[in-house]
């Protein structure tokens, strides 16, 4: 063989290895991260325990969580014993059982520390027992007194459990497990979701799309950046995944579009989510949205989203219920509260409120959706039921301090024992978005009872916009309706582009809004009715797109101007510079309802900018109308347009709403009314006192 | 009726129907449920308005016609602040805390509810008061109309009746034009048949004829009392030939100027049946008296008398007030006389020659002085049979369902007869902060901020508005303390008039009453009651405060409301005080000192000056030559010598006695000698409407709503230690059997003012 031939067959060797191993080399599981811990965190918080005769033990539980183990362990324990501790006591390591070291007690040198390697093989997930025993030594000449006396003090903060934590693939997959893959993948506050479209790029895959990624947003608190693919294959693509190795993707399209690999053994007949490993990524799982039509998909995605509390044991989930009436009471987060409707804590808090231990402060958080206006004086009514216990040295009765938001709302006293309470709180105390309602007790514990029921008072659709910082907190007023009945979101650069920053931003609706948003559209054309979520670049949104609204981009740069919907007001100013992207609240072209756009300088800045903007920082910043993203990828915002009262003027409320907000306009109306009363009156009597100066002139 | 007229007509309806569609639209956006913030903005902005408008009326010195919109828009406003009050009060303040919480809530709702209804009535009749002047009389007094004038009287004495026919006598009229009456009830056939009281009956009669023939006056009697003074008046109606008859009270006495002032309008009004002057008085009422007010503060009665029947004047309402009047008799006999279905017969009478399409007229100037009641007992006796009349009124005359009344008459009367239910909504204001404070009763469910948006603002502009149209005469707090003295008896009182209106009968209200020493007044039992509930109430509220931090929010002006009930009600305590009168007869102070000189018997001669005077006797300002040595001695007799008013150019000599001389001060004490003298000094002390007026002016005067308070506040304090000093200078034993009069006769006499059938025997 020739040295060029050699050479090439090298060559060949090295390629043909880099592309079998590569996707081996890149699922390659994370080194196994070091972890410490006190051993106070073991022991419930406890700082130091005492082992002496009658109690020579001290038990320790560590829990090593599911899809983990633990490798290298070892035990450094502080100590300190007493002078009357025997010559020849030991302190003896245990794990699981198993005696794994021991240290000699010293009398004569009390303080001291040693650590003990706990075994040689990995620890697997479960619940592991840790003991350390004090076995005490001969007593010479003394008695049982002399023994009793001898102690041995464990400092469990000095001391410390460190081991290397290694993720291991999941053996068992089942859609329990979900929260948890979830909570670790999502790092530092951010959740990557590569998702993976098979098929004919279309509307209804789209919404499909948007119902998987709102399932997964509602399953966890960070924020989801989607990463999404309309290729046929994954093996394209760049795989985002936390530092840990963990991954949770997804992926949709009709059965006949699905690559075998991911597809079960048993026939697809209907609608199915299925749970699997992940084929590039050992550690990762993948949620596959699959049927043998895209309106499957959709409902199966629909499915996940809505159906997050009962889920089917195993990883392949079966959407059988066809056509369900999605109402507001089946899809509703669970910790939202709904105007007029009661709801109970158990339904608000789940199996949280069912807690009957009596503490000295109670919490009650809810959710409110946005765009509430009530009338004057409205008040959330609540009804509690709690146990009091007093204080046993006191015999006044308990006080109890309510406080919402951190305001100040009423204090009284409490009944001890069971007992039936009404309260209220202030409508205005109450804020779009998450509050957050507190109990002090002085002077003794209450436990609220999971039956007691809250209550919003009656309101109606009213709001000032653009306020971005509403629409953060609770989709407002994208989603008035928690279905997303009124919301289409347009993919403006068509159905060939990435989808990627519509869906991560699509998540981060569903978060905000506490909702999955089944009845949301997608669209790849310029929308005609309904509110509208709209993600493009300058070049695929069309200038009256932004008719309404105070910034609009023009050439390479962008222009300002106090906002109308007919845009006839002249422009105040422009520039060149043009940010990599916008997020800009307005009116639509169309009366009646508003737009929130995102709108990128190019297609390939869209999907990252938006994932800057979902961050937490950058997204609950957001405030004003218009939000725009620097070179450093933050978001500043501010308001550049008016203010535009939203809702329905077919009302009377819209009167009542607009005085409200504007209370100097309420004055003019009221002293209009008065002055012409007065006005009226006042020719009245001239009339009366030139009738009255005729009569005395005959 | 021309087309000028119809046109006229047609924009007066346009305008009425407009100016109520505007009050409907003020009330419909008072009412709308804006945000708590909005409505901060609103009625802030509505009260510095109402003040702006108040300061600029008073810059302006409430001159017609710059103030007329003003007061106009003030209305307005004040309507709105006090529409919106009530819709909130429905809305939020009522209950929530369980059944007793509730049925105290409503019922102090519904007083709040007559009071915000009281205001707005209010509000109405004082849109366009009307301000008249005298209508001239025909240059030839053979045109001036013939004029009887009467005087009824039942019970008072020789003396008081004698200087009221002299005040008659005195009026300046065409000679045969006028004629005197005196209507004596107390002389009646029956009364001097009855073996009880023949003998002071008949002694009376003869009396009283005596007096008539020394006077010129024309004495008229019956043989029965029925329908007291209605029918005495009724009586002698068939005997007089004026066309014009004057009624004066027995007490009443006119000024000379009387007949020239009112005589006009019935020549230039044919419709006119009535012409009414206000009532003053020269004495100080008992609450005027015992506190101390009569020097410092406007008087009482005023306020009806000069602004209120200006206002009812505008809707052709103003009506008759028993006295200080004249009525066109033929217009009387058309009705069958004097009413006496009730016993308040002058507004009965009024109302139904209003209901005939009649017109009365209402002449804002003094022409007449009389006497206030002297005891708190007579003065609520009035005003009880006042309110009693006007219950029945109200049950069998109802003015909404008076056939013939315009509706601004209707709304007019009835204003004036719903005023008499305020001892029920006064009770409960009383009471309403102690349920709270004393028991938890959660009466009216609000917090500080609330009430501070919705009550403050129309509290306040009632305030501003009283302030804007009657500050000069009635100050705050005084209407108060006026009805919280007479509410514990009113009230009984009223209720029985409410279950048995038709057992009421005529009483009448004692005159010239004297007060030789101090007393507490029996019924002041209720007025202590009511202050020691406020003011436990008061101290349950700091308790409450300090034990119930939750309910801080509401202590805060439920103490603040309580502590104004207990200036009111310490005030009311202070007036049950009788305070001794030493006078029997009251001086007035002439405008300057009257120059005159004193003779006396022993030819000693000085000048002086008249400082005051009555029909009794006189303060006389000595010279400082002749203050040393003293030149008159006690009870030496002398004669007076001084202008005449009567008789203007002549010199009038009136005999009288030395009292006591102190450095440059002389009291004397008349001794007449003849008719005239006595009827000159009636006409130097009444007869002139202009002194009248400038007396009356120096009482009134403005001043500012914290002057107000602490002015009342001083004097409820000074009303409360002068009960303890009294009480605590009777010793032990004074105040036992205080107490036993205190506790036994109220009984008693809460029966006799409720229930008892008083025939005027």
């Amino acid at each position: 063989m020739t040295s060029k031939n050699y050479r090439n067959a090298l060559l060949f060797i090295g390629l043909w290895w880099g592309l079998v191993s590569a996707p081996t080399a890149m699922a390659q599981p994370p080194a196994p991260a070091l972890v410490t811990l006190p051993l106070a965190a073991l022991a419930q918080g406890k700082k130091v325990t005492v082992l002496q005769q009658g109690h020579p033990d001290s038990d320790l539980s560590w829990t090593i969580e599911p899809h983990y183990a633990a490798q290298q362990a070892k035990l450094q324990v502080r100590y300190l014993t007493s002078p009357a501790t025997p010559p020849g006591s030991q302190l003896l390591v245990a794990m699981d059982g198993q005696i794994v070291g021991a240290v000699t007690l010293n009398p004569e040198l009390p303080r001291g520390s040693f650590t003990v390697l706990l075994g040689h093989q990995a620890f697997a997930a479960g619940v592991h027992h840790l003991v350390l025993r004090l076995m005490p030594g001969p007593v010479a000449g003394g008695g049982p007194a002399a023994a009793t006396s001898a102690w041995t003090q464990i400092d469990f903060t000095a001391s410390q459990l460190s081991y290397a934590q290694q993720v291991i693939p999941w053996r068992h997959l089942d859609f329990s497990h979900l929260p948890g893959m979830l909570q670790e993948s999502a790092q530092q506050g951010s959740l990557p979701l590569p998702m993976q479209f098979y098929g004919v790029a279309n509307t209804t895959l789209l919404r499909a799309g948007q119902e998987a990624v709102a399932g997964v947003a509602l399953r966890s608190p960070a924020a989801v950046k989607v990463d999404a693919h309309a290729t046929a294959s994954l093996a394209g693509a760049a795989p985002q995944q936390a530092a840990n190795g963990l991954r949770v993707s997804a992926a949709l399209g009709v059965a006949s579009a699905i690559p075998p690999s991911l597809l079960p053994q048993t026939p697809i007949t209907g609608p199915t989510i299925l749970l699997e490993h992940d084929p590039d990524n050992a550690l990762g799982v993948t949620i596959l949205f699959t049927g043998k039509t895209d309106a499957e998909i959709l409902q199966a995605a629909q499915a996940f989203a809505v159906n997050r509390t009962v889920l089917p044991l195993g990883d392949r989930w079966n959407v059988v219920n066809e056509g369900d009436d999605l109402s507001d009471a089946s899809f509703g987060p669970k910790d939202a509260v709904y105007p007029g409707e009661p709801i109970t804590l158990h339904d608000l808090q789940g199996p949280a409120a069912a807690s009957t231990v009596p503490h000295s402060t109670a919490t009650i958080s809810f959710w409110m959706p946005g765009g509430l206006f009530a009338s004057r004086q409205s008040n959330l009514k609540m009804a509690l039921t709690m146990a009091t216990q007093s204080l046993q040295t006191s015999s006044d009765k308990p006080i109890i301090t309510v406080l919402a938001n951190h305001h100040w709302i009423s204090e009284w006293k409490l009944t001890p024992g069971v007992a039936n309470y009404q309260t209220t709180i202030p409508f205005t105390a109450l804020v779009a978005g998450d509050n957050r309602v507190t109990f002090h007790i002085v002077g003794g514990k209450v436990s609220v009872f999971p039956n007691s029921t809250i209550q919003l008072p009656a309101a109606h659709r009213y709001a000032v916009l653009p306020d971005l910082s509403l629409f953060q907190r609770t989709g407002f007023p994208l989603v008035a309706n928690g279905t997303g009945k009124h919301l289409s979101v347009w993919y403006a650069n068509g159905p060939l582009s990435d989808w990627s920053a519509g869906l991560t931003l699509f998540g981060r609706l569903a978060q905000a809004s506490h909702s999955p948003l089944p009845d949301a559209r997608a669209t790849f054309s310029m929308p005609t009715t309904r509110n509208v979520l709209a993600v493009g670049t300058a070049a695929s949104i069309p200038a009256q797109w932004l008719s309404a609204s105070p910034l609009v981009p023009k050439n390479m740069g962008i222009q300002w101007r106090v906002s109308t919907r007919h845009g006839t007001s002249p422009w105040l100013g422009a520039t060149n510079h043009l940010a990599p992207a916008y997020l800009i609240e307005s009116p639509t072209p169309y009366p009646g309802e508003v737009a929130v756009t995102f709108l990128a300088s190019s297609e390939a800045g869209l999907k990252t900018a938006a994932w800057h903007l979902v961050e937490m920082p950058n997204w609950n910043g957001l405030h004003g109308d218009l939000a725009w993203e620097t070179g450093s990828g933050t978001f500043p915002s501010t308001l550049v347009g008016s203010h535009f009262l939203y809702g329905s003027r077919n009302s009377g409320w819209f009167w009542i709403f607009l005085f409200s907000v504007k209370p100097w306009l309420w004055v003019l109306a009221g002293v209009a009314a008065v002055l012409f009363a007065a006005l009226v009156v006042w020719i009245y009597t001239l009339r009366k006192k030139a009738q009255w100066r005729a009569e005395e002139a005959v | 009726m021309s087309l000028k007229t119809q046109a006229s007509s047609v924009l007066n309806t346009f305008v009425v129907l407009l100016s109520l569609s505007a009050l409907v639209g003020i009330f419909l956006l008072a009412g709308a449920p804006v945000s708590t913030t909005a409505e901060a903005y609103i009625g802030g902005v509505m009260l510095l308005f109402m003040i702006v408008l108040f300061l600029v009326g008073r810059a302006l010195q409430f001159r017609e016609p710059w103030v007329n919109p003003l007061r106009i828009i003030s209305i307005f406003l004040a309507i709105f602040l006090t529409a919106r009050y009530l819709v909130w009060r429905v809305e939020f303040t009522i209950g929530g805390y369980g059944m007793v919480s509730l049925m105290a809530g409503i019922t102090l709702f519904a007083a709040e509810i007559y009071s915000a209804g009281f205001a707005l009535l209010g509000y109405f009749v004082n849109v366009n008061p009307r301000r008249r002047t005298p209508a001239p009389l025909p240059a030839e007094e053979a045109a001036f109309p013939s004029v009887d004038i009467v005087v009824p009287s039942y019970n008072e004495p020789a003396d008081l009746l004698e200087v009221t026919l002299l005040g008659a006598l005195n009026i300046e009229y065409p000679e045969g034009k006028v004629r005197v009456h005196l209507l004596d009830d107390g002389g009646t056939d029956d009364r001097c048949n009855n073996p009880r009281i023949a003998e002071p009956s008949r002694a009376r009669r003869s009396t009283l004829q005596q007096l008539c023939k020394n006077l010129g006056v024309v004495y008229h009697t019956r043989v029965h009392n029925d329908h007291a003074k209605a029918g005495n008046i009724n009586a002698a109606l068939a005997d007089l030939e004026g066309a014009l008859m004057v009624i004066l009270d027995a007490d009443h006495v006119p000024t000379k100027d009387f007949l020239k002032k009112t005589v006009g309008f019935f020549l230039q009004d044919e419709k006119c049946f009535l012409v009414q002057t206000p009532h003053s008085f020269i004495n100080p009422d008992p609450i005027e008296k015992n506190l101390g007010t009569y020097r410092d503060s406007p008087p009482e009665t005023e306020l009806f008398h000069n602004v209120i029947q200006t206002g009812l004047d505008s809707w052709n309402a103003s009506f008759f007030c028993g006295s200080a009047a004249v009525m066109r008799r033929s217009m009387l006999l058309e009705v069958g006389g004097i009413q006496g279905d009730t016993i308040t017969e002058d507004a009965e009478t009024a109302m139904i020659l209003h209901a005939k399409g009649y017109h009365s007229v209402f002449l804002n100037e003094s022409l007449s002085i009389g006497l206030q009641p002297e005891t708190v007992m007579s003065f609520i006796a009035q005003r009880v049979r006042w309110a009693q009349g006007a219950l029945q009124l109200l049950h069998f005359k109802n003015p909404l369902t008076l056939p013939g009344l315009k509706p601004t008459q209707r709304l007019a009367y009835l204003a004036s007869f719903s005023y008499w239910f305020f001892p029920f909504s006064r009770m409960i204001t009383i009471l309403a902060p102690s349920m709270f404070l004393l028991f938890g009763i959660m009466v009216y469910n609000a917090t500080t901020l609330q009430y501070a948006i919705y009550g403050v603002p129309y509290f306040l502009s009632t305030m501003i508005f009283s302030d804007f149209i009657y500050g000069k005469i009635r100050w705050p707090l005084m209407s108060d303390v006026y009805e919280m003295v007479q509410t514990p008896l009113a009230a009984p009182a009223l209720a029985s008039a409410l279950l048995r209106p038709r057992k009421l009968s005529f009483r009448v209200t004692p005159k010239g009453e004297q007060l030789d020493r101090d007393f507490i007044n029996p019924t002041a039992w209720i007025q202590y009651l009511l202050l020691t509930i406020v003011l436990v109430s008061l101290l349950a509220g700091g308790w409450r405060w300090l034990s119930h931090p939750g309910e801080r929010p509401q202590l805060v002006f439920t103490m603040l409301w309580e502590t104004v009930n207990f200036i009111i009600v310490a005030a009311a305590v202070g007036v049950t005080l009788e305070r001794k009168q030493r006078r029997e007869t009251f001086r007035v102070a002439p405008p300057h000192p009257l120059p005159a000189v004193v003779h006396s018997a022993l030819g000693v001669r000085a000048s002086v000056r008249l400082v005051d005077f009555s029909t009794g006797g006189a303060m006389l300002q000595l010279s400082p030559a002749a203050a040393e040595p003293l030149l008159f001695q006690p009870e030496q007799e002398i004669t007076l010598s001084l202008q005449s008013t009567l008789h203007p150019k002549q010199i009038v000599t009136i005999h009288a006695q030395v009292v006591s001389q102190e450095a440059e001060r002389m009291g004397v004490h008349f001794l007449f000698h003849s008719t005239q003298e006595k009827a000159e000094l009636v006409d130097l002390i009444y007869g002139d409407s202009q002194h009248l007026e400038s007396r009356l002016e120096s009482r009134r005067k403005r001043v500012s709503f914290l002057t107000a308070y602490l002015y009342l506040g001083r004097k409820a304090a000074n009303g409360l230690r002068n009960n303890a000093q009294h009480a605590l200078s009777r010793g032990l034993q004074g105040v036992a059997m205080g107490l036993r009069s205190l506790l036994l006769v109220p009984g008693r006499q809460l029966w006799t003012l409720a229930f008892a059938d008083r025939s005027g025997k």
